[in-house]
């Protein structure tokens, strides 16, 4: 998928301008950097990720770290706010577009070119701890070779597009150092320690991206999600009804309506029917009444008759009353009694004339006999004997005198009674009233008789045919009303028939068309579920079938570079003859318990697990290197495999199949090696038969004379930078370090 | 980045032609369907887009085409 082509580093730590092409020979594809410490091996694959991934692939605090080149600002005493430097490095590389195609889709390489710019200037340092410098308008920019030759700007940009092609999760896969691919591995060093998550991470990431594990995994899930969503879709289509039951419900309403309007028209022909019959049955009324006459009249005459009984009846009751008023009045007493006191009176009048009552002579007498003298003169005494007649005649006299005093009081109550009688008017009233009752009796009378006659001519007015066309009148103007509710009724219930009716078939229509909708989203739910099975199926098998030979190849060649057993030779290969600290079997496995993770492993030769702590770091290189080849391969990974000092501490004969194995397997591995890791004539043969490209960086650029060129592929006059010499694996020139070795044996001189 | 695309490819087309086979399906198109939604599921994993609604088109437009067993 990606071959590099060239890269261009400049003004970066101690570059200060090379040119490394390397090999993209398929026959011929390894490429050697040699360097020893301290020459740039590390600073070059720093500057290689900075170029594909800018600044978070820097170590530590990326903007404390310095890109620059080291003295640049001492020795070229740059003060703070002076012009920048520009860092820059490009990288040219074919990609063929395999990942976006399956199945050798046969795309043409295409020559891209990125190139990443940065420009440091010098600052001012708040602390000791700050940087003095600040990187300013970072870019990258990519471009692409069209089949003519032109380059232009990919649209996609430079981050997307090595995105895709190297993601930065795979970075350490891609570009290691010795530590970072022990990473694969576990068990740390003793400068740094990794938990065995983050290795179980790395290793994960990297098998379920390559073998594309995880893009089955959320694939599987969304198209899930998308087979729910159809099946929704087509349940919300449907609805709840089916269509037979709307048609069923369509064709009641429809025949209720219909119904409904015959109802109506039927109406409408009985109320004309019942308005003309009435109007019939009024004329009929009417011509009757005019018949029997005075109706009218009579009708009058018994109203005011009404109110004249009415007011005789009041005045009658208002006249008995007073009459019988009267019998209770003392005056009556006085009627009554007037004839015996008119008798009495005229009896006692004369003996009062007369002075006979009451007896006045009595009082005369004893006025005498008390002044004890006669009107004769005579002397009045009680014991003389007049007085004694005197007194005898009162005593004689008093009785008589009582009686007469009494009839005197009679005779004055008398008088009173009459004169009492002869002043009342209640005679004369009762006889005014009594004359009044019998002449209101007599007009009651005379009205009971008026009205009588009238009810008898009402009656008979009545008793015509006028009350049986009433009646007919009533009855029809009950139906007529009777007919008219229904009429409304009817008609006010054919507008929701009607709107009921519409509805139903916009709704069958609707219902129609959901059914389709339905259907289709049946169709699209069913693919879907073939989808899943077919991504569940296939990912089974890649998840446990190419996992199964994932392991089986990094088995093999853990084996051919840690035993140097071949392909044809494994079969018979006895484990317990393991060279590298008795491993005897590796491979990745699925973690118990988290199907979906994975870890390297390696068993001791009784077939026991060894933890990564157990290996020493020779041993976990060669996995983790075995592990990212057979990777891949497995998955048919066709990019650059950049490792530095992969080889150290290796022995001679794991290093020399170390080396082969890599050269053999990589698709395009560019190895930074030490002049020890090229020490026999085995490595010394490898290189030259599988690179296509060789380099030395060194760091004796004090041994260059100003302006000689000379097999420098980069020469610079500034001071302290890396140079690249021509020299192969086993080489030396006057400006590599290997110069002061000219005689050490096998070691020649590169003639340029 | 996928690069495994053949052997997905080869374990898709297998398991396409039998689920083809079953259900009376053409299995190029089948295999056609799984592998533009693998692409796209790669596609979203290095840059996010609105691939749930580009995958519900693809299965529509795939309904519409294949035949309805």
């Amino acid at each position: 998928m990606l071959i590099l082509q060239r890269i261009e580093i400049e003004n970066f730590v101690c570059f200060d301008n090379i040119v490394v092409e390397p090999s993209s020979d398929p026959e011929r594809p390894l490429t050697v950097i040699r360097a020893e410490n301290g020459s740039g091996k590390t600073t070059f694959l720093r500057a290689l990720r900075w170029g594909m991934y800018g600044d978070p692939s820097l170590p530590g605090k990326a903007a404390s770290f310095p890109v620059h080149p080291a003295g640049w600002r001492t020795d070229t005493g740059i003060e703070t706010g002076a012009a920048g430097i520009e860092t820059r490095v490009a990288i040219e590389f074919t990609a063929d577009g395999s990942s976006r195609h399956y199945a050798d889709s046969g795309n043409s390489a295409m020559l891209y070119r990125l190139e990443r710019t940065v420009t440091t200037k010098a600052v001012q340092a708040s602390t000791e701890d700050d940087p003095d410098f600040r990187r300013i308008g970072e870019r990258a920019t990519l471009m692409f070779r069209a089949l003519d030759g032109t380059w232009s700007h990919h649209e996609h940009g430079a981050d997307a597009v090595i995105g895709e092609l190297l993601p930065w999760d795979l970075r350490d896969f891609f570009v290691m150092d010795a530590d970072e691919a022990a990473d694969f591995v576990g068990g740390g060093s003793e400068n740094k320690t990794i938990s065995r998550h983050e290795v179980q991470q790395k290793t994960t990431f990297a098998i379920s991206s390559l073998l594309g594990i995880d893009v089955f995994k959320s694939g599987h899930k969304r198209v899930e999600s998308i087979a729910r969503d159809f099946s929704r879709n087509a349940t919300k289509a449907i609805g709840d009804k089916t269509l037979t039951s709307l048609d069923e419900e369509l064709q009641e309403t429809r025949t209720q309506r219909q119904e409904l309007e015959a109802k109506i028209a039927q109406e409408r022909t009985r109320q004309t029917e019942l308005a003309d019959r009435l109007e019939e049955v009024e004329e009929q009324l009417e011509a009757s009444l005019r018949e029997s006459g005075a109706h009218d009249d009579l009708q009058k005459r018994l109203s005011s008759n009404r109110v004249q009984s009415e007011d005789a009846l009041k005045r009658h009751k208002d006249c008995a009353a007073r009459l019988g008023g009267a019998l209770q009045a003392s005056e009556l007493w006085a009627s009554l009694a007037a004839s015996a006191v008119n008798q009495t009176y005229a009896h006692l009048k004369p003996l009062y004339d007369q002075g006979q009552i009451p007896a006045s002579h009595l009082p005369f007498v004893k006025g005498l006999m008390e002044s004890g003298e006669c009107v004769c003169g005579q002397t009045l005494l009680d014991d003389n004997e007049y007085g004694i007649k005197v007194k005898e005649q009162i005593s004689n006299a008093t009785d008589e005198a009582a009686r007469a005093g009494y009839l005197a009081e009679l005779h004055d109550a008398a008088r009173s009674l009459r004169q009492e009688s002869r002043d009342s008017t209640w005679n004369e009233r009762r006889e005014t009233d009594e004359a009044e009752f019998s002449e209101l009796e007599l007009k009651l009378s005379d009205l009971r008789t008026e009205k009588k006659d009238i009810s008898i001519k009402l009656d008979a007015i009545n008793d015509s045919n006028i009350h049986s066309i009433r009646d007919e009148q009533a009855a029809l103007k009950q139906q007529y009303e009777s007919c008219l509710s229904a009429l409304g009724r009817h008609e006010d219930r054919l507008p929701d028939l009607k709107q009921q009716e519409d509805s139903l078939s916009k709704a069958i229509t609707q219902r129609q068309r959901n059914e389709l909708a339905a259907a289709d989203h049946r169709a699209c739910e069913r693919l879907s579920r073939f989808v899943v099975e077919i991504l569940d199926r296939a990912y089974a098998t890649i998840e446990q079938q190419q996992v199964r030979e994932l392991t089986e190849r990094m088995n093999r060649l853990f084996h051919q570079m840690a035993a140097n057993v071949s392909d044809d030779d494994f079969e018979d290969f006895l484990p317990n003859k393991a060279t590298l600290r008795m491993i005897s079997q590796v491979g990745v496995r699925q973690i118990e318990g988290s199907a979906d993770k994975f870890e390297i492993f390696a068993l001791n030769s009784r077939g026991r697990y060894m933890p990564p702590v157990q290996i020493n770091g020779a041993s976990r290189r060669v996995l983790a290197l075995s592990f990212v080849l057979a990777l891949c391969i497995e998955s048919q990974t066709r990019a650059p495999l950049i490792a530095d000092s992969l080889l150290n501490f290796m022995s001679g004969s794991v290093r020399r199949n170390t080396l082969r194995a890599t050269s053999e397997h990589a698709t395009q591995p560019i190895l930074l090696l030490t002049g020890a890791d090229l020490e026999s004539p085995t490595e010394v043969e490898t290189v030259a038969e599988r690179a296509g490209a060789t380099y030395t960086l060194t760091g004796q650029w004090d041994a260059i004379e100003a302006g000689s060129g000379g097999d420098v592929v980069n020469w610079t006059q500034q001071g302290q930078v890396s140079l690249l010499c021509g020299c192969g694996p086993r080489q030396y020139c006057r400006v590599c370090e290997r110069t002061g070795q000219a005689d050490a044996p096998g070691w020649t001189e590169n003639p340029n | 980045m996928v690069s495994n695309y053949n052997r997905i490819g080869k374990e898709i087309t297998a398991e396409a032609e039998r689920i083809g086979l079953d259900h009376g399906l053409p299995p190029e198109q089948l295999v056609e369907l799984v592998m533009e939604i693998v692409d796209a599921e790669d596609r979203n994993r290095i840059k996010p887009f609105s691939v749930n609604k580009e995958i519900t088109n693809l299965i529509s437009d795939a309904a519409t085409s294949l035949p309805q067993s």
